[in-house]
């Protein structure tokens, strides 16, 4: 463990990987900010160009996108009242109120210092977790295996939209769309239709531009783009304070905490984390009555929360191969690109690039504190770059980007396919993660299910006689059942509620 | 009482899944060979798909009928109350058709030449902008974009058949 420690600290540290980090944030910071633009989105965007790099560089890149891209949807979000993410809706709540009372900068003071803090101590859980975890998941054989994945895309079906049924549908196109191209156990060719290039399976990355990037951009040119308005300001404050934080350390940690629970189960993420915070905050504060009208508690809560999810996130990707969330989706497809399978095993094959992400995760969090110090004051300029100048930008990295994967026009016309469905998905309002973690964890889920298929001579029994599959397959059952069941519940309690209101009105006019 | 048109054009992304499942399961047997492995494997290249498509043809009609009933039990439409977004789909047509423009003319005429006509077409169907950004931006996104992909990255983008 101490080797591959020192290994990470050796390899973050190294001058093309620092001033990769730096470009990373930057990168990050600049698509969290812009309204519109998530961090998916930017991960997505910046992903085809880790190909040419180690595997080391291209996930600290990455790192340093994500916990940007997570902490500058604040930004927006405290200026123009409109979150650059939706992880940073909570903080549009006190932190606009703010700019408006004239004290933007210590709103976007504390937003800063809160998600730092949040990041390091997210970072911190997953070097202690993480390892822990993995230890506990190398028992793991196929039938386990099976049981845990198709749980995780069960969860993530159940809470990736409104509709459980629209989650499941999303879940299962991703698993059709992970079965293209030849078989895992026999060889045979799947759904190639005769196409040389659909016997390699749909690639991840030319799905993750269409889904993520290329739909998004479909949607922002649908709608009817408003441009962010900054509120008067007339701040004397123009400096970023850590004094600004210090009252609501508690807060912080506290949110973090929450950030970091939240984060490690799989298919919820910062907006749910962030949402829960606040209202935490809001319930253990001592001035609860300023929470909306411009409280930096709520800040402070919203935003650690978010950050905190940041590395938690990666925490079962890791040692599990099951996404926390998209991001964590498209950092797994970095590390399959790589010929890394996730999973305990990499802890045991690859210590040095776990401790690596690691670190790279602090290491991201502290060059993020000192650009968001340095870039504060152009923030309100490049939020306001007008979409007729911003969208074709994006579209020309989307377009380069998919061309860049197989260098053919192949990979672009998946993409653009991509782009339509996931236009469609968000019209039709169907969850786009889980198509994309299904698709990740597609040939997982089907060889671990022929692999314990095949020890049982056809027996499905199996998954229901060994204790962690059965324990899988029964939180399943109940992550599937329970919103029935209380949906079922509240409607005969209303009924109830209401045919007793209808009994005492009765009586009441009896007597009169 | 809600009518048929409506009921259908409500539940058009449950019909598509629907319909979808049901062309993908019809053509599993034409697309995925079986080969006898005797007794060794009891599950087939075709267990999963069939698994799968069975759920998405269970699902959408389950998502169908449960619509149907629920729009008959209460009485009225709710597709009436719903929010109208405006959202413009000529424009996300067009800028999908652009794409595809691209795509079909990069290997006759470049990626420069190409990328300035997307650009310059996209930036039209956003509206909003002068006539000097959309020259500036066009040229930017493409010459020195190719030149620097193919010094930095080493992908060399197509320069067009016809121009040789």
């Amino acid at each position: 463990m101490i080797e591959n420690f020192f290994y990470a600290i050796n390899v973050v540290f190294q001058w093309q990987n620092i001033i990769l980090i730096i470009v990373g944030t930057a990168v990050g910071m600049v698509f969290g900010a812009l309204p519109g633009l998530t961090v998916t989105l930017a991960v997505t965007l910046v992903l085809p160009f880790t190909f040419d790099l180690p595997p080391e560089s291209g996930i600290i890149l990455l790192t340093g996108v994500y916990c940007a891209g997570t902490y500058a949807g604040s930004i927006s979000a405290i200026l123009i009242n409109t979150p650059g993410t939706p992880s940073s809706a909570a903080t549009a709540w006190d932190g606009y109120p703010l700019t408006r009372k004239g004290r933007s900068f210590e709103a976007l003071s504390v937003a800063l210092h809160a998600s730092v803090l949040g990041g390091l101590i997210s970072a911190v859980a997953l070097i202690f977790f993480a390892p822990m975890l993995a230890k506990t998941a190398l028992a793991f054989g196929p039938v386990e295996r099976f049981a845990l994945t198709f749980f995780g895309l069960t969860i993530i079906s159940r809470v990736g939209g409104k509709s459980l049924s629209k989650g499941f549908i999303s879940a299962l196109f991703g698993l059709l769309i992970a079965s293209v191209g030849v078989d895992p156990i026999m060889g045979v060719p799947r759904f190639s239709f005769n196409t040389f290039y659909l016997y390699g399976g749909v690639g991840m990355i030319e799905v993750f531009i269409g889904i993520f990037a290329i739909a998004e951009i479909f949607n922002q040119i649908g709608k009817r783009v408003e441009t962010g308005i900054i509120a008067t300001d007339g701040t004397q404050m123009k400096t970023i304070r850590w004094k600004e934080i210090i009252p609501h350390y508690w807060t912080v940690i506290k949110s973090s905490v929450i950030g970091i629970v939240i984060g490690v189960i799989p298919g919820t993420g910062g907006s749910i984390a962030s949402f829960i915070a606040y209202d935490e905050a809001k319930r253990s504060s001592k001035e609860p009555e300023k929470f909306g009208k411009g409280s930096l508690e709520g800040i402070a809560a919203s935003e650690s929360a978010n950050n905190g999810v940041t590395a938690a996130t990666l925490i079962p990707t890791l040692t599990l191969g099951i996404p926390g969330n998209t991001v964590a989706a498209i950092f797994l497809g970095a590390l399959l690109i790589h010929g890394l399978t996730p999973g305990p095993q990499l802890f045991v094959n690859q210590g040095g690039l776990m401790y690596t992400i690691m670190i790279s995760f602090i290491l991201a969090n502290i060059v993020m504190y000192f650009q968001g110090r340095f870039a504060l004051k152009w923030f309100d300029k490049i939020i306001n770059i007008p979409a007729a100048i911003l969208l074709p930008i994006i579209l020309t990295m989307c377009l380069l980007g998919a061309f860049t994967i197989s260098n053919s026009l192949n990979s672009v016309i998946v993409a653009l396919i991509f782009g339509c469905v996931g236009y469609a998905m968000i019209k039709f309002e169907y969850p786009t993660a889980p198509m994309v973690i299904a698709i990740i964890l597609g040939p997982m889920v089907e060889e671990s299910m022929r692999q314990s298929l095949i020890l049982s001579d056809g027996s499905v029994m199996i998954f229901l006689t060994r204790p962690i599959s059965l324990v899988f397959f029964v939180l399943t059952v109940f992550v599937t059942l329970s919103p029935v069941v209380i949906r079922h519940w509240r409607q005969r309690s209303i009924s109830a509620v209401s045919q007793h209101q209808k009994t005492t009105d009765e009586n009441l006019k009896g007597k009169k | 009482m809600p009518s048929v048109t409506r009921i259908l054009r409500r539940n058009i992304s449950s019909i598509t899944t629907l319909l979808i499942g049901v062309f993908v399961f019809a053509s599993i047997p034409g697309q995925i060979a079986v080969f006898d492995s005797g007794d060794m494997n009891p599950v087939t290249a075709r267990t999963l798909p069939y698994m799968i498509t069975s759920a998405i043809i269970v699902i959408s009609l389950i998502m169908i009928v449960s619509d149907v009933v629920e729009t008959f039990r209460s009485g009225a439409d709710h597709s009436a109350t719903e929010q109208k977004e405006t959202t413009r789909y000529w424009r996300v047509f067009l800028a999908a058709a652009a794409i595809a423009l691209w795509i079909i003319l990069l290997p006759y005429l470049g990626f420069n030449i190409t990328t300035i006509l997307l650009v310059a077409s996209i930036m039209i169907i956003i509206g909003n902008c002068r006539w000097w950004q959309i020259a500036l931006l066009s040229l930017i996104l493409s010459v020195p974009i190719n030149y620097l992909l193919g010094i930095v990255l080493r992908v060399y983008l197509p320069s067009g058949s016809l121009f040789g």
